[in-house]
C-alpha cells in the first residue's frame, strides 16, 4: 500500500505517521526545507519510521494514481492525502501595492526567523491569528502600533457551544496578555501614504465611519485564509475550503485531505484530522480521540468562520486607482462587467499574473459581484517547459 | 549577510529587506518577491535561505 501526504504540517505529519504505524509505505512530500509547515516552520524534528520525507519538493499535479513532482519525478500512490495548509487572505486598500505592507503570515515567517522589518508596526484584519503575530513582533522589539480586528468580539457570545467544548482556545488567549492591550476591535487600515497609516473605526458591515492617522512603517494584514487547493481542482468544495467525509476523503477517489485545507481551526484539530486521513487512507479504524478532536474542534472552526466572516464593506477603502491585482497590476477601474470570472480574467488580465490569482481572485469576484467558483488551476506551481519536455511519454 | 542586489553591494539580515512592496505573502504563495538569484531566474526569494556572497538581481 503506498500512501504520498502532501504537506509537512501539523496535518501532514500526523497522517504520514499513522499511515506508517498501520503498515503502509508512506511517502510526506513538502516544499519546505524542514518539516512542520507554516506553524512549526522547521521546528518540527520529523522522523518516522516507514516515512520517507522528500524536502524543498514541490507537486504540481495529479494525474490517475500519479502525483507529479518537480524535477521532474513521479510518485505512484494508491491513496493521496492533500495536507497543503492554506494562506492569509489580504484584503486591497490604497497601498497595500507599496513598501510596508505584508501578510501577517509573512510576519510570523519572518519573526521566526527573529527578523521584524520595522520598528512601529501594526497588525490589521480578523480572527484570533492577529495575536500570535502580534505578540510574536513584540518580542522581537518591535513597538505594536496597534492590533486591529474588524469584527467584533461579540460575535463569540453566540457561540456557547463551540467555547465551552474548547476551553483550551480560551486560554491561550492569556499568552497574548501584552498584544491584547493594543486590541481595537471594528477597526480597520483602511490606507497607508509612507509612514501614514489611515485608521478606520467600521460599522457591522465594515463601512468606515470615522478616521485618524496612526505612524507605522510596517503594516500586516490578515482577513482570514484560503486553501492550498491546487492539486484537486475537481474536488467538491465549500467556499472553497475541501469538502471531506467523516473519514477526510474528498469527492475524488482515493484523494484524502486534512488541515486547514478543509477549514480553519487550529494545528490540534489539523493534527486530529491527519490522523484519521492517515488511518483510513491505510484502511483503519480511525482512532475514537481523533474522532473526538475532530467533533470538537469542527465545533469551533465553524464558529470561527462565523465570528470572524469578511464582511462586504471592505469594497469602500478602495479607490479607482486602488490596485487589486498586484502581480499585473489591474485596478478597481480597470475591472470590466463579465459574466464570469474567465471572461473578466481575459478582458482585465486580473488573476492572470504569475500568482494566477491566488492573492486576487477572491477580492476580484467580491468587487464584480461575480460568483466565486474556487481556485481551479491545471497546474500547481510554474514549471520551466524543459521539465516537462523531459517527462516520460507514458506515466501511468 | 553581505550580498549584492542589482550590481550594489548591500549587507541585509533577510531578503525581504531587499525587496519592500515586493515581498509580500512571505510563503512562496504571491510570486511578488521572484528574482534571480545566483543566475537562477525566477526564484521566489521568499524561499531562499539567504547566504553571504548571494547575488540577487530583479533587473537587467
Amino acid at each position: 500500500m503506498r500512501i504520498v501526504v502532501v504537506g509537512a504540517g501539523p496535518a501532514g505529519m500526523a497522517a504520514a505517521r499513522t499511515a506508517a504505524d498501520a503498515g503502509a509505505e508512506v511517502t510526506m512530500v513538502d516544499s519546505e526545507p524542514e518539516a512542520g509547515g507554516q506553524f512549526l516552520r522547521g521546528r518540527a524534528k520529523f522522523e518516522h519510521r516507514g516515512v520517507t520525507h522528500l524536502k524543498n519538493t514541490e507537486a504540481w499535479m495529479v494525474e490517475g494514481h500519479t502525483l507529479h513532482l518537480r524535477g521532474p519525478r513521479q510518485l505512484h500512490f494508491d491513496a493521496l492525502i492533500i495536507a497543503t495548509g492554506a494562506y492569509d487572505r489580504p484584503l486591497p486598500f490604497p497601498g497595500w501595492d507599496g513598501p510596508g505592507v505584508i501578510t501577517a503570515g509573512a510576519a510570523q515567517a519572518l519573526a521566526k526567523q527573529g527578523v521584524t522589518l520595522a520598528d512601529r508596526v501594526i497588525v490589521a484584519g480578523t480572527g484570533p491569528f492577529l495575536l500570535p503575530v502580534a505578540t510574536a513582533l513584540q518580542n522581537l522589539g518591535a513597538t505594536l502600533v496597534g492590533v486591529y480586528e474588524a469584527n467584533s468580539p461579540l460575535a463569540w457570545a453566540r457561540e456557547t457551544k463551540a467555547v465551552l467544548a474548547n476551553r483550551h482556545k480560551i486560554a491561550e488567549l492569556a499568552s497574548y496578555r501584552k498584544a491584547l492591550s493594543h486590541l481595537e476591535t471594528r477597526t480597520a487600515v483602511i490606507a497607508k501614504h509612507g509612514d501614514r497609516v489611515t485608521v478606520a473605526k467600521l460599522d457591522r458591515h465594515w463601512r468606515p465611519v470615522s478616521h485618524r492617522t496612526e505612524h507605522a512603517d510596517l503594516v500586516c494584514i490578515g482577513y482570514g485564509f484560503l486553501p492550498r487547493t491546487d492539486l484537486v481542482p475537481n474536488a467538491k468544495r465549500t467556499n472553497d475550503f475541501l469538502d471531506v467525509d467523516e473519514l477526510q476523503r474528498t469527492s475524488v477517489e482515493n484523494v484524502y485531505a486534512a488541515g486547514e485545507v478543509t477549514g480553519i481551526g487550529g494545528a490540534d484539530l489539523a493534527e486530529a484530522e491527519g490522523i484519521i486521513a492517515g488511518a483510513a487512507a491505510a484502511h483503519q479504524e480511525p482512532p475514537l480521540i481523533a474522532v473526538e478532536a475532530v467533533r470538537r474542534g469542527r465545533l469551533f472552526a465553524q464558529a470561527l468562520a462565523r465570528a470572524h466572516a469578511v464582511q462586504p464593506g471592505w469594497q469602500t477603502w478602495l479607490n479607482p486607482d486602488t490596485t487589486v491585482c498586484r502581480c499585473e497590476k489591474v485596478s478597481l477601474a480597470d475591472l470590466t462587467d463579465a459574466a464570469s470570472m474567465r471572461e473578466l480574467k481575459l478582458t482585465s488580465r486580473v488573476a492572470m499574473g504569475r500568482c494566477q490569482g491566488r492573492i486576487c481572485a477572491r477580492n476580484a469576484a467580491d468587487l464584480t459581484g461575480i460568483p466565486f467558483d474556487g481556485q481551479r488551476r491545471v497546474i500547481a506551481v510554474p514549471i520551466p517547459l524543459g521539465e516537462l519536455a523531459d517527462l516520460p511519454e507514458e506515466t501511468s | 549577510m553581505k550580498v549584492t542586489f542589482n550590481g550594489r553591494d548591500r549587507e541585509v539580515s533577510h531578503v525581504a529587506e531587499l525587496l519592500p512592496g515586493r515581498f509580500f505573502c512571505g510563503i512562496g504563495v504571491c510570486f511578488g518577491c521572484v528574482a534571480e538569484i545566483n543566475g537562477v531566474p525566477e526564484v521566489r526569494a521568499c524561499r531562499h535561505q539567504l547566504r553571504d556572497g548571494d547575488e540577487i538581481r530583479t533587473q537587467r
